[in-house]
């Protein structure tokens, strides 16, 4: 487990709406609170380990990271729980490249490596996870291992 | 054949030369299994008994054209009200999930059931499945017939896009919702996995925000908790004796491939004569029956066996070691020849936690799907983060699998035994 510097936990989104919450995959961070609200998240933590940072909310059984370079840009996504998040919602502009990936046959994880987006989906039940990246996103110093 | 003759002929051709003969003593012909010490063979001895269920992979329990390494049983589902009984082929056995879904539509039209509920409406699930598919549909309760064992009443799945309105997550794009038998590949699910329901504790009320119950009141279905009694549950966790977890046996299959096989699914551990621990170290896993495979210098703590994925899912090593088979395959590894690995499986507890040294093997997906063969112990892909030991690893094993909360000479589970 990762360990980070400082943690700041939120604990009424409504007081604080705008000051942290979960963007889409390339949006900016501070146009998150509109996206939090779409997923009906209750509450939200924001840690930031001085390189970048993780807005982290939980919905409906699903545990929703989003990684944030410190210039505010989402470069990274990663879930894990019961349900598959709103892929719409958290892919953002990435999510119509995402739609690309190939059908695979039979039944496994499935991993896509798009032009601009790395997507791996899989797990089984009650146990689901994945994460999407923009490797062009991800801030110099750092690299995609930290999405997870 | 006319690969067979043509090594004699080269093994003639170099004996006569004068160049060593020592290792030509085997026999060119039959089909050649992995070494590595599994405990089954190619055929296992027969096996009967209340709590033996007929497993075949791609055998005759599956729909003819099935896709590759399919495990599939056949469950009686009968009406808890007009008694009235179907029994159901082309189920898929699935050690990653819990409990019983089926599609409507298979269900003949006198199978009656009713329909779980409560005060909030007609309880409803959808389901999300790794492999990006999903499950939308009624919860009833039905009397199943498993085997020979006694039929219990177990709340289970009927599989219907077309009931009221299914959510978010189990409409397009958020998934891809399984909307008939041809479409998804298979009549239902029998999920029989380490765990007793399909959701647990965090599904019950007053969490209504779950992503997995919703209430139904007409067409408009709303998120619900649901009592762990009303779930749709694991059914061999409702059986009178043979609750505590079930074993699948398998036996070994060759390089290259079989078109069928045909195995055991056994209700029970230790709890009968022909169900008795023999040979195997169990290794527990944690609250979402995930252990730890250490593989390639990474730890993936997020690791499981799963008779439903149909291959070894994991990182490789190296894109030129295993490539992607490309568009006529993809997600599938093709390497131009059969590479061997080995992982260490290791338990969630113990002191120290049991550990075990596990060989698998990858050939090439793309070659094999081509040939006239179903079943193949070499086939994988990538499993992105996630280690995720399907069917191949239970060729040639009987692989305990142990249920939450119930004890065999084996332990407590959840555990996995192998």
């Amino acid at each position: 487990m990762k360990s980070f510097k400082v943690t700041l936990v939120i604990l009424t989104s409504s007081l604080l709406a705008g000051a942290t919450a979960v963007a889409s995959l390339g949006g900016a961070e501070a146009s998150v609170e509109q996206d939090r609200q779409t997923f009906k998240a209750p509450a939200a933590t924001m840690q930031d380990n001085g390189t970048y940072r993780v807005h982290e909310i939980t919905t409906g059984g699903t545990s929703i990271k989003e990684y944030v370079s410190p210039q505010g840009v989402v470069f990274g996504v990663s879930w894990k729980g019961r349900v598959n998040p709103d892929f719409q919602t958290l892919l953002g502009t990435y999510f119509n490249e995402s739609q690309t990936a190939p059908h695979k046959k039979g039944r496994g994880p499935t991993v896509f490596d798009g032009p601009n987006l790395h997507l791996e989906k899989g797990g089984h039940m009650r146990a689901l996870g994945g994460r999407a990246y923009v490797s062009g996103l991800i801030p110099s110093g750092l690299t995609e291992s930290v999405v997870q | 054949m006319r690969s067979n003759l043509t090594l004699l002929i080269l093994i003639v051709a170099l004996c006569s030369l004068n160049l060593s003969c020592s290792g030509g003593s085997s026999s060119p012909s039959g089909p050649v299994y992995p070494t590595s010490n599994l405990p089954n063979g190619p055929t296992l001895a027969p096996l009967s008994g209340n709590n033996v269920m007929p497993l075949t992979v791609n055998g005759t329990t599956c729909a003819a054209g099935s896709y590759a390494n399919k495990p599939c049983v056949s469950v009686t589902i009968c009406s808890p009200i007009n008694g009235n009984c179907q029994t159901i082929s082309d189920i898929l056995l699935d050690t990653g999930s819990y409990g019983l879904r089926v599609f409507a539509s298979v269900l003949n039209s006198n199978i009656i059931l009713t329909q779980e509920s409560n005060i909030k409406g007609s309880i409803a699930e959808c389901v999300n499945f790794g492999d990006g598919s999903s499950e939308w549909g009624p919860v009833a309760q039905a009397n199943l017939g498993l085997a020979g064992e006694p039929s219990t009443e177990v709340p289970i799945m009927i599989i219907d896009q077309s009931y009221g309105s299914p959510p978010s997550p189990c409409v397009a794009p958020n998934s891809t919702p399984d909307t008939s038998p041809s479409q998804a590949g298979f009549n239902g699910i029998l999920g029989v996995g380490l765990l007793a329901q399909d959701c647990g504790l965090g599904c019950e009320p007053p969490n209504s925000g779950n992503g997995y119950y919703y209430a139904c009141q007409g067409n408009v279905c709303s998120g619900v908790g649901v009592l762990l009694s009303q779930q749709v549950t694991n059914p061999v966790s409702l059986l009178p004796t043979d609750n505590n977890g079930v074993i699948v046996e398998l036996p070994s299959v060759p390089y290259g491939g079989v078109s069928s096989i045909n195995g055991y699914l056994v209700l029970g551990i230790g709890t009968q004569s022909n169900n008795t621990p023999t040979g195997v170290t169990a290794y527990t896993a944690d609250s979402v029956a995930q252990f730890t495979t250490t593989y390639n210098n990474s730890t993936y703590n997020s690791s499981f066996l799963d008779t439903g994925s149909n291959g070894l899912f994991f990182t490789a090593p190296s894109a030129s070691l295993l490539p992607d088979c490309g568009t006529d395959a993809p997600g599938w590894f093709c390497p131009s020849a059969t590479q061997t690995f080995t992982a260490v499986a290791t338990g969630n507890s113990g002191s120290p936690a049991p550990s075990v040294n596990i060989p698998f093997y990858i050939g090439n997906a793309l070659d094999l799907f081509n040939s006239s063969n179903n079943v193949f112990l070499e086939i994988g892909g990538d499993g992105g983060g996630a280690f995720d030991w399907g069917l191949p690893f239970h060729f040639g094993r009987n692989v305990y699998v142990g249920i939450e909360n119930t004890t065999s000479s084996l332990g407590t589970g959840p555990y996995w035994a192998f």
